[in-house]
């Protein structure tokens, strides 16, 4: 697994453990399905709590200016930010 | 059993379980919400130890859990208070009291006075008032502190000299601790453990494989503190 694969991984995983998506439809996420306004579970509650995890397990800081309507609008845009994140 | 204690508000209340047991555990939650979303893994966890012989108590602060005080009165002293004489309730008269801390419970667990400390995914103030704070990055209420020096904050109204408090709190070093985190958690940890992050689960509920992990490396440091 390549870092960029290894990323997408962990952004999944963490939205399986944070929003209760079950494994089953988080393996089905394709980079275009769409999260904030599309996923049910994807309250403001659960943005802050996402956003955080992330940090923890991918070792980032993601400053609230950062925090836009692009990076949560699907599950690519996600990846990418945290690739990005990552990169620094 | 549930027992009563005593503190400046007023009287609070403490969840017991195998209070005769001569090794305690007085158990210290996190606040706001992280506090309901692990609620059902720690009384697990009580089970779990009390099955194994450690008694273990778990005080609701004044302001949280079943307590009759407004959160909006409560301040970070008072917290602090309240688990000290919480802590005086349950010490036992022939053996150690230990702590237990959960998250942001780890701001105040060393005014229980207990003689070391086991820390589950430990956080520093300013990362608890930020993780409050972001929860306005998409909710669209941008008003901070009202006229009254109260804040609306994540569904709770509190006092903005609690929030200053918890934001100057990190927790402390005095005691001998033990630091355990999540495997996926990146920050150092003495112990790295199986389970998810149930705090931030939108639907909380139990995690076996959490609990299980932490009973078990409770009793292995239990042992440990009893040999020191």
């Amino acid at each position: 697994m390549n870092e960029a694969e290894k990323i997408e991984s962990v952004v999944r995983a963490v939205i399986r453990d944070i929003l209760g998506v079950s494994q089953h439809r988080v393996d089905a996420f394709t980079h275009k399905t769409g999260l904030f306004g599309s996923l049910p579970e994807l309250d403001s509650m659960a943005v802050a709590n996402l956003l955080t995890e992330l940090e923890d397990r991918l070792g980032i800081i993601i400053d609230d200016d950062e925090v836009d309507g692009d990076m949560l609008e699907d599950f690519g845009g996600l990846i990418h930010f945290c690739q990005r994140k990552v990169k620094g | 059993m549930i027992t009563p204690y005593s503190c400046a508000s007023g009287q609070e209340y403490i969840l017991r379980y195998g209070e005769k047991n001569p090794a305690q555990i007085i158990i210290i939650q996190p606040f706001f919400e992280e506090h309901n979303r692990l609620k059902q893994v720690i009384v697990s966890i009580m089970r779990g130890l009390n099955a194994a012989g450690i008694g273990t108590a778990l005080p609701d602060l004044p302001g949280t859990g079943e307590s009759l005080i407004p959160v909006s009165t409560v301040t970070f002293d008072a917290w602090r208070a309240a688990l000290s004489a919480a802590a005086a309730a349950v010490r036992p008269q022939n053996g150690p009291l230990l702590a237990m801390s959960f998250r942001s419970g780890a701001l105040i667990d060393d005014a229980a006075g207990a003689d070391a400390l086991w820390r589950c995914a430990p956080e520093t103030g300013p990362r608890v008032v930020r993780d409050l704070l972001r929860t306005r990055l998409t909710g669209g209420a941008k008003a901070m502190t009202n006229s009254d020096g109260m804040v609306d904050l994540a569904g709770y109204k509190l006092q903005q000299s609690l929030l200053d408090s918890i934001s100057a709190a990190v927790p402390a070093t005095t005691h001998p601790t033990r630091i355990a985190r999540l495997k996926t958690d990146a920050a150092p940890a003495d112990v790295q453990l199986e389970g998810s992050p149930v705090w931030r689960r939108s639907e909380p509920g139990d995690d076996p494989i959490l609990c299980d992990a932490i009973i078990a490396d409770v009793l292995a440091w239990v042992k440990t503190c009893a040999a020191s």
